[in-house]
């Protein structure tokens, strides 16, 4: 499945030197940064003789792990996904260039800018209870939600991305029921939940751009505030609320449980800057709904993490853990579907 | 007889030296999965302490909602085996909306799957139900 980064650094060195029409291109340094368990980033300190970055540049290899999700885009579909939400005013890193199998690693990469600040949730939530500023920062990542989803499939943009389905509520609910027909363990908490998403399912609206993995621990922050919003990888046409209510998903809150927007603020603070740069109304029904669904799915994708260990594909402790964890997602949503969009806890 | 210590004080012994002599040594970009380790020997404690108790209490409540006498199910299927059975017939009912109503039956099935999921979490992750979520 290709070089291992440092193995690949001679080649990869030919490959920075040609995209910059470089007289050479030298690594001085290369190290992991923590990556997840779909891709490895590797920070790059690289000294360009000549060419277009002349000079030394400090840039962030992202590449595919050998097992890779079938869902997800290839880093040169991530490329166009994440150059045109920047043309839409989304703060992304600059993404320079994508090479596939037959570039320098033998599987798919690409190189962005390397930026300053951290994305570790824990970090992350402390500095805003310390600093008092989680309310901005929600507010702040809602608008950018709202500059995202001005990427629309009318526009004919993104022609890789599986075609806009007409009911998205109704295909996420088939979808997951699909997948737990596959199972062999029968799991009636989750359909359960499916049952609600279904009966309560709100009237079909035209399809955005969704992020896909929209929460703390996927943008990175710094003392000033919103660096960026960084893994693209599993973009998709979706509901407008989709990434709201998975932002606010209880998981993504670690202990800081009352702050429900990302374990920054509360979600009436991402709704506010949401509907600054959407124009779009919000009601306490709408978000709900789509909580409900985060957590439904969340619960379902655990099992399917835990299985990609179980089945020797992809053996990690990580991934053995996240499968023992279903049952939070399943009492969330248990209990919000019998508090209601009007129980205690829901503000926006 | 095995020779002691037993399982329980082995997987205790085990974790208490991860964290007291293991982890104030490693590299911080390893730390995480040390402690993911020690996360791991604490679920694997609290599981085997547990044994079969939390099925044997779902299938009690699986057997409320669908008697045996009702159906003339096989009463010699083995614990694992008699849950996925009733589980799936619980499934194909929340599916067909058998319990869309609001009534007995359907409150009986919420109480149902909350009480599996509880039992779930006092294995995986005590903490949350301790704090009465």
């Amino acid at each position: 499945m290709g070089l291992s980064v440092a193995d690949a650094r001679p080649a990869l060195e030919t490959f920075l030197a040609q995209q910059t029409a470089a007289v050479r291109a030298d690594i001085s340094a290369l190290a992991p940064l923590s990556g997840g368990t779909l891709h490895e980033n590797w920070r790059l300190v690289v000294d360009f003789d000549g060419g277009s970055l002349a000079g030394r540049q400090t840039l962030v290899l992202r590449a595919d792990r050998p097992v890779c999700l079938a869902s997800s885009l290839s880093r040169g579909q991530e490329l166009c996904v994440m150059q045109r939400v920047r043309e839409a005013g989304v703060q992304v890193p600059e993404v320079l260039w994508a090479a596939g199998a037959d570039g320098p690693l033998g599987r798919d990469f690409f190189v962005m800018r390397w930026l300053p600040g951290t994305a570790a949730p824990d970090e992350i939530i402390a500095h805003q209870a310390r600093t008092g500023t989680g309310k901005r920062l929600a507010s702040r990542l809602g608008a950018e939600l709202g500059l995202i989803q001005r990427v629309r499939p009318e526009s004919g943009d993104l022609p890789f991305l599986k075609p806009p389905a007409r009911d998205r509520a109704q295909a996420l609910v088939d979808d997951t029921r699909a997948y737990l027909d596959t199972l062999s363990t029968p799991r009636p908490a989750i359909e359960w939940g499916l049952r609600w998403l279904e009966l309560n399912k709100p009237p079909a609206t035209e399809s955005v751009l969704t992020h896909g993995d929209f929460r703390t621990g996927n943008y990175l922050m710094d003392d000033e505030g919103l660096v960026a919003i960084l893994d693209w990888e599993l973009a998709a046409w979706g509901h407008p609320l989709e990434d709201l209510g998975w932002f606010c998903m209880r998981f993504w809150r670690l202990d800081a449980v009352h702050q429900t927007a990302g374990g920054l603020a509360q979600r009436e603070d991402l709704v506010g800057g949401y509907v600054q740069t959407s124009g779009r109304r919000v009601t306490r029904e709408d978000l709900h709904y789509w909580e409900v669904m985060a957590n439904v799915r969340w619960a379902a994708i655990s099992i399917q993490q835990a299985e990609r260990h179980l089945r020797g594909s992809d053996k990690s402790l990580e991934l053995c853990l996240t499968g023992r964890r279903t049952a939070e997602m399943e009492l969330e949503f248990l209990q919000l579907i019998a508090a209601g969009a009007g129980g205690k806890d829901c503000h926006a | 007889m095995r020779d002691a210590p037993d399982v329980d004080e082995l997987l205790a012994a085990a974790r208490d030296s991860l964290l007291a002599n293991v982890l104030p040594t490693v590299a911080a970009a390893q730390k995480r999965e040390v402690l993911m380790i020690a996360n791991a020997l604490a679920i694997a404690r609290r599981s085997l302490a547990a044994g079969d108790a939390p099925l044997v209490a779902e299938l009690a409540a699986l057997r409320q909602l669908y008697p045996p006498s009702a159906d003339g199910e096989a009463q010699d299927l083995d614990l694992n085996a008699a849950l996925v059975a009733l589980n799936a017939r619980l499934v194909a009912d929340i599916r067909r909306g058998a319990f869309d109503a609001p009534g007995p039956a359907r409150s009986a099935v919420e109480a149902l799957l909350k009480e599996s999921v509880v039992q779930k979490l006092r294995e995986n992750r005590p903490k949350l139900v301790d704090a009465g979520v």
